[in-house]
């Protein structure tokens, strides 16, 4: 019953990043189509590109702390 | 023992007579008899007062079913209710598998709830059109990919070598998505497709991974 649920909980944590990060990137995209631009601006890459750098960290530190943790 | 009750007496079966009897007034309009003795105007304002009645006798009908003793109204009733008495007072004594199955049940309704947000929030997205635009939801989607692994690593669902796969995967999909990146502004959209297909079925597979990660 835990593995389960912990699997479901992942299951709804993943759903719930995507979501979140798709509505993000969804902004982005509706923001450039209507400016009728098929293209994104350097501004908005570097920022898309800073999150996913800032979520990298994020989950190295994650490893790190579990490592430390003996898990 | 129960005693079933007359049905006049039941609070649900009065609240029910009040709620029909808007239907009556569309029986009455049906034939016309409304439009003859009244205007249009109070046409309306009698149809608004009917509704508000049916309303109220709706909501009272379901507080009462919730919040006052429900008696049965027929002897087959009566029996139905005694057998899920009889039934209930067996199942109180397995409480501990009960409330690890409600903690299951929570999970699940809310995986159907967030499933349910994210099929509304599809809709929603706006649809790339340009390959920057899919480029763009792709490395949303890496991002999202990171974030979860990390927080289920956080929240022990996930081990530090588990962790270690996923970041290994994910580091391989960016440096295909910056590869795509490069290509794209270089003018080579082959390249940039390719690559960019290459990154989305590494991280379909993050994905499935996540969602079922194997012990």
């Amino acid at each position: 019953m835990t593995t389960n649920t912990g699997a479901i909980s992942a299951a709804i944590e993943l759903t719930l990043q995507l979501i979140a990060k798709a509505t993000e990137i969804s902004t982005l995209v509706s923001k450039a189509q209507g400016e009728g631009r098929t293209e994104l601006t350097p501004e908005e890459w570097q920022s898309i590109k800073t999150a996913d750098d800032a979520a990298r960290t994020l989950l190295v530190d994650a490893i790190e702390a579990a490592k430390e943790q003996g898990r | 023992m129960l005693q079933k009750i007359a049905l006049l007496d039941s609070q649900v079966i009065r609240a029910l007579l009040v709620a029909i009897m808007g239907v009556l007034g569309l029986v009455l309009s049906w034939f016309g008899v409304d439009e003859k003795i009244f205007s249009a105007e109070a046409t309306k304002l009698i149809d608004a007062v009917s509704l508000l009645i049916t309303t109220g006798g709706v909501v009272y009908a379901a507080y009462a079913r919730a919040m006052k003793p429900t008696p049965p109204l027929t002897e087959s009733a009566a029996e139905q209710t005694r057998t899920l008495v009889s039934q209930q007072a067996g199942a109180k004594m397995q409480s501990g598998a009960a409330s690890r199955s409600n903690v299951a049940n929570l999970v699940l309704a809310g995986l159907a709830l967030v499933m349910m947000l994210g099929m509304t929030g599809c809709a929603a997205f706006t649809k790339p059109q340009s390959f920057d635009d899919r480029l763009a939801y792709a490395y949303g989607v890496h991002t999202a990919v990171q974030t979860a692994a990390a927080n289920s690593v956080n929240a022990k669902e996930l081990s530090s070598a588990q962790g270690e796969q996923v970041l290994k995967l994910a580091d391989d999909s960016r440096r295909i998505l910056d590869a795509a990146s490069v290509a794209i502004d270089a003018g080579d959209i082959r390249t940039a497709e390719g690559q960019l297909a290459l990154a989305t079925n590494i991280l379909t597979q993050l994905q499935t991974y996540l969602r079922r990660p194997s012990p």
